[in-house]
């Protein structure tokens, strides 16, 4: 079968949709769908693209796959993938997807919230607004949240629910280690960095992915009182500036193992 | 690890039938192993013989046990001397998660009348005229209890269908294997025992146990039709064989490996 953009790569050749209302409690099936990992670890990625160019990108992915080379727990992100002119245009939305891939034992989800009316285009392709965004289908799972069937969402409307789920998998599912790695992003990117840094979990900033993650690098390194009272004293942050680094703080942190 | 912390009493999740319960069954998933095994069968009207024998049975043969365990999570108390307690299959799990610290636990509780809470513990079901008053079994971690609403309870049947509803997402999303114990048991039994063997989960029907988990035990165009139906003499041996050969026990665990004696198949 030729791979497009559109092929469902996810194991078992199905991506698992779980609806949820965003006042309603977290669901049992996709919270125990984190579970399949084979060790009890997870790493939310945060982050978006914006002002990289393809070869940008493809660095990216290479740079991740090299430090989560023998990853064995859960990586998750936001649960989208974007196409542009027939070809996947990558995302941080695409890097969990290709960890798992590559890692067996590795398990690859996704939340989104859902921001305009989901609906089926062309060949009965199901796409989450009406420039034709669509659900990652390199995700085992993916937790769409919704205002209601009606209302819609801005696009930090899964934050409560994914928060709440990494949470749970700590205090009732037996995970060992909770953290986050923020790559560019913007304004949502930002309060997941202070929201993750504030729980003290271990929080990776890539040092020159741009935009919202190097901006709290500039005001970490300028010792901006504001931003360190905002992010917490004793918050775990960790600044990397290639694959090799961040390869060691997963180790240190305990998210990968020799 | 041990999931068990002798200090916490257990904690209560009330909720409606159909509700999700995303803690309780991830609190399941803490156990080691990726298996759950649910205990049906007989309670109240049990013969003093069928039971005889019964705690040392399965905790001897679930020696090393690393999986999840669901259970009716009740306990009854003869009313002439609350201490007498009943025996009954709900006595079984709790002893076999306290023996195995890498286990875990949950019991699952139709609410059939109002609760009430007395002395001897948070009371589920006390009918006039009945020599046994049930209670919450306070040796477990974890406790379900379901209701229509507020007002309304369930029947008993609620009790097997929620766990086929755990059972099922725990297969279905958390890539988990199952097996459904049955030890004697009446018509709420036999609705479990047909409900889990028609979906092709795992049964394990102890022969000599008595009333409907040996009739079915013994009835060959049933087994026919459901190869997952397995059968173990009500011995430790025979019942640790056949944990072993479905998966439920790990090599790795158990000091030796006992002599196969599944009914119907070839010894090694």
């Amino acid at each position: 079968m030729t791979r497009t953009p559109y092929t469902v790569t996810a194991p078992e050749g199905q991506v698992k949709l779980v609806i949820m209302n965003a006042t309603d409690g977290l669901p049992a099936a996709f919270a125990l769908m984190g579970t399949r990992a084979e060790r009890k670890v997870a790493l939310r990625l945060a982050g978006g693209c914006k002002g990289m160019d393809a070869d940008d990108k493809a660095s990216m992915i290479a740079s991740f796959e090299e430090a989560f080379a023998g990853f064995r727990g859960l990586v998750w992100s936001g649960g989208t993938r974007a196409v542009k002119d027939g070809e996947i245009d990558i995302m941080v939305t695409d890097v969990p997807g290709v960890i798992a891939a590559g890692n067996p034992g590795s398990v690859a989800l996704g939340t989104t919230p859902r921001t305009d009316m989901l609906r089926l285009q062309g060949e009965s392709r199901l796409v989450i607004d009406e420039w034709g965004q669509m659900l990652n289908p390199d995700m085992s799972g993916i937790l769409v949240v919704q205002n209601g069937p009606d209302g819609d969402m801005d696009w930090d409307g899964d934050l409560d629910a994914y928060f709440k789920l990494m949470e749970n998998w700590q205090k009732f599912g037996a995970f060992k280690a909770l953290g986050l790695i923020a790559w560019n992003g913007g304004g949502v990117t930002r309060t997941e960095i202070i929201r993750a840094a504030k729980k003290k979990w271990p929080v990776i900033l890539v040092k020159g992915s741009g935009r919202a993650t190097d901006k709290i690098i500039d005001g970490l390194e300028a010792e901006d009182t504001a931003l360190i009272e905002e992010l917490g004293t004793d918050a775990q942050i960790y600044i990397v500036t290639d694959p090799g680094e961040m390869r060691n703080v997963l180790m240190d942190t305990g998210f990968l193992s020799e | 690890m041990s999931t068990q912390d002798a200090s916490i009493v257990p904690s209560l999740y009330v909720k409606r039938e159909g509700e999700s319960t995303t803690k309780a069954e991830l609190r399941l998933t803490s156990a080691r192993e990726r298996f759950v095994v649910r205990f049906t069968g007989g309670c109240g009207f049990m013969s003093k013989a069928d039971a005889q024998g019964l705690y040392d049975l399965f905790k001897e043969s679930f020696e090393g046990f690393a999986g999840a365990l669901l259970f009716g999570g009740t306990r009854m108390l003869e009313k002439q001397d609350t201490s007498i307690v009943v025996p009954g299959i709900t006595e079984i799990p709790p002893v076999i998660w306290k023996d195995n610290p890498e286990s875990s636990i949950l019991g699952i509780i139709p609410k059939s009348q109002d609760l009430r809470i007395s002395q001897l513990g948070m009371v589920i079901h006390d009918e006039e005229g009945a020599t046994y008053t049930t209670i919450v079994h306070p040796d477990q971690a974890q406790c379900l209890v379901v209701q229509q609403s507020a007002d309304e309870g369930v029947d008993w049947e609620a009790e097997f269908k929620e766990c086929l509803r755990i059972i099922n997402d725990l297969r279905s999303f958390a890539q988990w294997e199952s097996l459904l114990v049955s030890y004697n048991g009446g018509g709420v039994t036999e609705k479990e025992i047909l409900a889990t063997a028609s979906r092709g989960w795992p049964v394990l029907l102890i022969n000599g146990s008595g009333r409907i988990s040996e009739q079915y035990a013994n009835d060959k165009a049933f087994l026919k039709k459901y190869p997952l139906v397995h059968v173990a003499e009500k011995s430790v041996d025979s019942i640790r064989g056949a944990l072993l050969k479905i998966g439920a026990l790990k090599a790795r665990d158990v000091k030796s490996v006992p002599y196969l004696q599944i009914v119907g198949e070839e010894t090694p």
